[in-house]
């Protein structure tokens, strides 16, 4: 795990801040789109070649954490002939500014692309509050 | 350590194209076994490795399913195209707070140096991983010949 988060917490904006950590090992970081609806984040995350088993997938106090490992699916002793990306275990933490319900926090990975769903907190939703004429 | 997901830079991918060129314009012996164009940009990125009897292309194409993949080969090239189709969620009242992913439509082109065996191209998809089995022509494989003493 990460020893030293940096973490921007004063940030008011309700955007998830990337948490940058310091760790051993080498990790690709893998792209995302990450979209805002009324009701939940929707995460979208390229990790090709794990698999659901492979995913760890963690939040807590706010810290969302993606590990995807990636076993070797080429063979060894070999030579490419064209080597374009790399091929290695997919990990990237983000801080999550937004009152979420966490108990249903859903995640699916189809083709590659592991989905997290992150419904908002009912009192995180906007609410539209009727003034009455009296 | 975080790494950036793809190891080739455009200026490197230039250089080599620039590097194959002079080297077939001089006539000297081609200094690697395949080349590739990337008109649209670097996607997918390739890895592409050989044995034998057959050469491997793989791509990372997240998101895509094989109905979505084109193949084609002509002569010593294999084409690879897709269409990405547009994303559900471009709608109103949604609000982006990153968009990294790359969409849209990809077309890459690779050329082999010997000849390929069009008949027996074999591809499937995995979890987001293209793998593409191009077997060498008859021809083009190395060939035992044994030596008898007389």
């Amino acid at each position: 795990m990460s020893t030293e988060v940096s973490n921007n917490n004063s940030q008011l904006s309700q955007e998830a801040t990337p948490r940058e950590g310091t760790r051993g090992g080498r990790f690709y970081r893998p792209s995302v789109d990450i979209v805002e609806t009324k009701e939940e984040l929707l995460l979208k995350c390229d990790m090709p070649g794990t698999s659901a088993e492979h995913i760890s997938l963690a939040y807590e106090n706010g810290a969302l954490t993606l590990h995807g490992a990636v076993p070797a699916r080429q063979p060894k002793d070999m030579t490419y002939l064209l080597q374009e990306y790399g091929i290695g275990d997919f990990h990237r933490e983000f801080q999550v500014n937004e009152a979420i319900d966490s108990s249903r926090i859903s995640a699916e990975y189809t083709n590659g692309v592991l989905v997290v769903r992150l419904p908002k907190a009912e009192a995180a939703k906007p609410r539209k509050i009727e003034v009455r004429n009296i | 350590m975080l790494l950036g997901r793809y190891s080739a830079q455009p200026f490197d991918l230039l250089r080599t194209e620039v590097d194959r060129l002079f080297d077939d314009f001089t006539r000297t012996k081609p200094s690697r076994n395949i080349s590739t164009s990337f008109r649209k940009g670097l996607r997918p990125a390739l890895n592409v490795w050989e044995n034998q009897e057959c050469y491997y292309v793989e791509a990372e194409c997240p998101g895509l399913a094989i109905e979505d993949i084109e193949l084609s080969v002509t002569g010593n090239q294999l084409n690879i195209s897709a269409e990405q189709k547009q994303k559900v969620e471009d709608e109103k009242g949604v609000e982006f707070h990153r968009r990294e992913r790359q969409t849209g439509s990809f077309n890459r082109v690779i050329t082999f140096s010997t000849d390929v065996d069009a008949q027996k191209v074999s591809a499937s998809i995995k979890n987001g991983v293209l793998t593409i089995q191009v077997p060498k022509a008859e021809s083009a494989k190395p060939r035992k010949i044994e030596v008898r003493s007389q």
